[in-house]
């Protein structure tokens, strides 16, 4: 039978951070979340008079220098919060633009390379490796982390710092309103009413560890990486498939070793616009049939983070499984057809594993499966 | 084992970077990909074209990855140029398409068919053995991957960046793959060694440039 070869170790989370427009802290973002509250507010760090919307879910604090990008600022937040890791970590980033802040700055077109604010985040945390970037437009977060755990799964390593990062730039703000992909207002994801996505910022870092490595150090698991899958579409580069091809086949590899019934909650890509939204049910129909678990998304109140997504959404993976909730859908008020007892703007409980996916530009799409820490 | 290289160097080809000259008919998408995806495109057709796996009926599941270290800066200073010339008014949806480095892989993909796993690597050092060693795993954890198509692409100038020596100036992709279905002499094969180390012909593979040079010498002889 073709399929996935025996890996040789399991692999778990044991630690996580967050910062984004919630909170500085996983902690802190995950009760922002259950609240129901949304850190998507007037934007002020660019002048939005030309484009589609004024709004974005921003670190307020996170304040531009001039000559300077934010990033290193944002991941100085995020790093700080981790304990001390082994010189031996494995170090992958996910991030689709970078400094890209940077972009009307002369002579800084160097610091703007993804693999500079890799070196960066290698060198603060004196690691041996000097790392890699990984980018593939909003799954590159989720592609990061399934690649750490494929690299620990098979023996390849032992431990592996993911971290994912992205901006609210103008340079990206302007890109998706020529598109006409951001919503007016809020976004409102899985809403019949939905007009579009909220850009957001936000950084994530998980530390995955080798089930050899956890025992001999005895380190507490957060939760497990029990599954991943990466498929594309082939169809379009800026559009999704509209019957979700690739998302299904990424998610039917995350479910290699998995029965679906024992997958709980979905956390959804969910962007608000209106081909995503509908493609990712379709793909949970072809998946799951009628028997379709209940899912959510973060992004109308912590905005779509871009490459940060994947990282930030399965940090809050680790929260949700401790706690058997999934956080409310922020801005949904009407959900759309098929999925009114599926998706909730109240917090919903849920047992079992957590499948969480993403889709981006490219026709690229991720799946992850995450289950509770023994 | 290496069945097919491509590789499309600026100032060393021949002729014009067109689809016609490519692919001999035009392809309309191929106009409107930035310099970058170009590059990158033509090289990935290119080795699947060597490694016999250019047509198609179905959708295959073939993966995808490019280590690249500039990527699509060029393209991201000609969208803002748009951006900043009418105050946001300007800004061009087509550019902004491609200043993301993982689209071309997205085109690539489209024209040949492939659905399996696609992204972009930026390393700290451009050898691009760490994106070769993930195409590798990747076709060695998963029996239903075909077949994996690696490679470098970096366009040759970009405005305000100082382009360092060593580094590879255009693209050039290989296919790997477990079995050599499609062609009856396969450049030769890959494998890790107890350490991870790639080795190839008996000797460690540190760059994917050379390791392609060799590959060439190798059936050559």
């Amino acid at each position: 039978m073709e399929g996935r070869k025996t890996l040789s170790q399991r692999v778990y989370i044991t630690d996580a951070a967050v910062v984004t427009a919630l909170g500085s802290t996983l902690e802190e973002t995950w009760h922002q979340l259950m609240a129901g509250r949304s850190g998507i507010c007037k934007i002020s760090r660019f002048d939005t008079h030309n484009y589609l919307c004024d709004k974005a879910a921003f670190i307020q604090d996170l304040v531009p220098k001039s000559q300077e990008s934010m990033l290193p600022t944002l991941v100085e937040r995020l790093i700080s919060q981790l304990a001390p890791l082994g010189q031996d970590t494995l170090l992958f980033t996910a991030t689709t633009k970078s400094c890209i802040d940077l972009i009307d700055v002369p002579g800084r077109g160097k610091d703007m390379l993804c693999s500079s604010i890799t070196r960066y985040i290698s060198q603060r945390l004196n690691l041996v490796d000097k790392g890699i970037n990984i980018s593939a437009a909003c799954a590159s977060g989720t592609i990061a982390i399934a690649k750490a755990a494929q690299a620990i799964a098979l023996g390849r390593a032992q431990s592996v710092l993911v971290c994912s990062m992205d901006l609210v730039s103008e340079f990206v703000f302007s890109g998706f309103s020529a598109l006409r992909a951001m919503s007016p207002e809020s976004a409102k994801p899985f809403d019949q009413n939905r007009r579009g996505l909220s850009l957001g910022e936000g950084a994530s870092a998980l530390v995955l560890t080798g089930e050899t490595k956890l025992k001999t150090e005895g380190l507490r698991p957060l939760a497990e990486v029990a599954g991943w899958g990466i498929a594309g579409d082939a169809s379009h580069i800026t559009a999704p498939d509209r019957k979700g091809t690739g998302l299904v086949q990424a998610i039917t590899k995350a479910l290699e070793d998995i029965e679906k019934p024992k997958i709980g909650a979905i956390n959804a890509h969910g962007t608000g616009t209106v081909y995503n939204d509908a493609m990712e049910l379709k793909a949970f129909e072809r998946i799951f049939q009628n028997k379709i678990p209940p899912f959510n998304s973060v992004k109308g109140a912590l905005g779509h983070t871009l490459g940060a997504g994947g990282g930030i959404e399965a940090a809050l993976g680790i929260k949700m499984l401790q706690h058997g909730m999934l956080p409310p859908t922020v801005g949904l008020s009407v959900p759309e057809p098929g999925a009114e007892s599926l998706v909730s703007n109240t917090p919903m409980e849920f047992k079992g594993k957590l499948l969480s996916t993403n889709s981006g530009f490219g026709g690229i799409n991720a799946a992850l499966v995450l289950s509770r820490g023994i | 084992m290496i069945t097919g290289l491509g590789q499309m160097i600026p100032g060393k080809e021949p002729r014009i970077l067109t689809a016609k000259n490519l692919l001999g008919h035009p392809y309309k998408p191929f106009g409107r990909m930035d310099y970058f995806s170009k590059l990158g495109f033509a090289g990935i057709v290119k080795a699947m074209k060597d490694a016999g796996r250019s047509e198609w009926q179905a959708k295959r599941n073939i993966g995808l990855i490019a280590t690249t270290r500039f990527g699509c800066l060029e393209t991201d200073q000609n969208y803002f140029a748009t951006v900043t010339t009418d105050h946001g008014m300007g800004a061009s949806p087509a550019l902004f398409a491609y200043t993301l480095p993982n689209c071309f892989l997205g085109e690539a993909a489209i024209f040949l068919g492939l659905t399996g796993e696609g992204f972009v690597i930026n390393e700290t050092d451009p050898t691009g053995i760490t994106g070769l060693s993930m195409a590798m795993t990747t076709l060695f954890e998963d029996d239903s991957m075909e077949a994996m198509v690696y490679g470098i692409c970096d366009t040759p100038q970009i405005s305000g960046i100082k382009t360092p020596k060593n580094l590879f100036q255009g693209a050039l992709f290989m296919v790997l793959e477990n079995k050599a279905p499609y062609l009856h002499t396969p450049y030769g094969a890959l494998e890790f060694d107890a350490s991870g180390t790639i080795i190839y012909n008996q000797e460690t593979v540190s760059d994917i440039v050379v390791l392609a040079e060799n590959a060439l010498k190798g059936r050559k002889s």
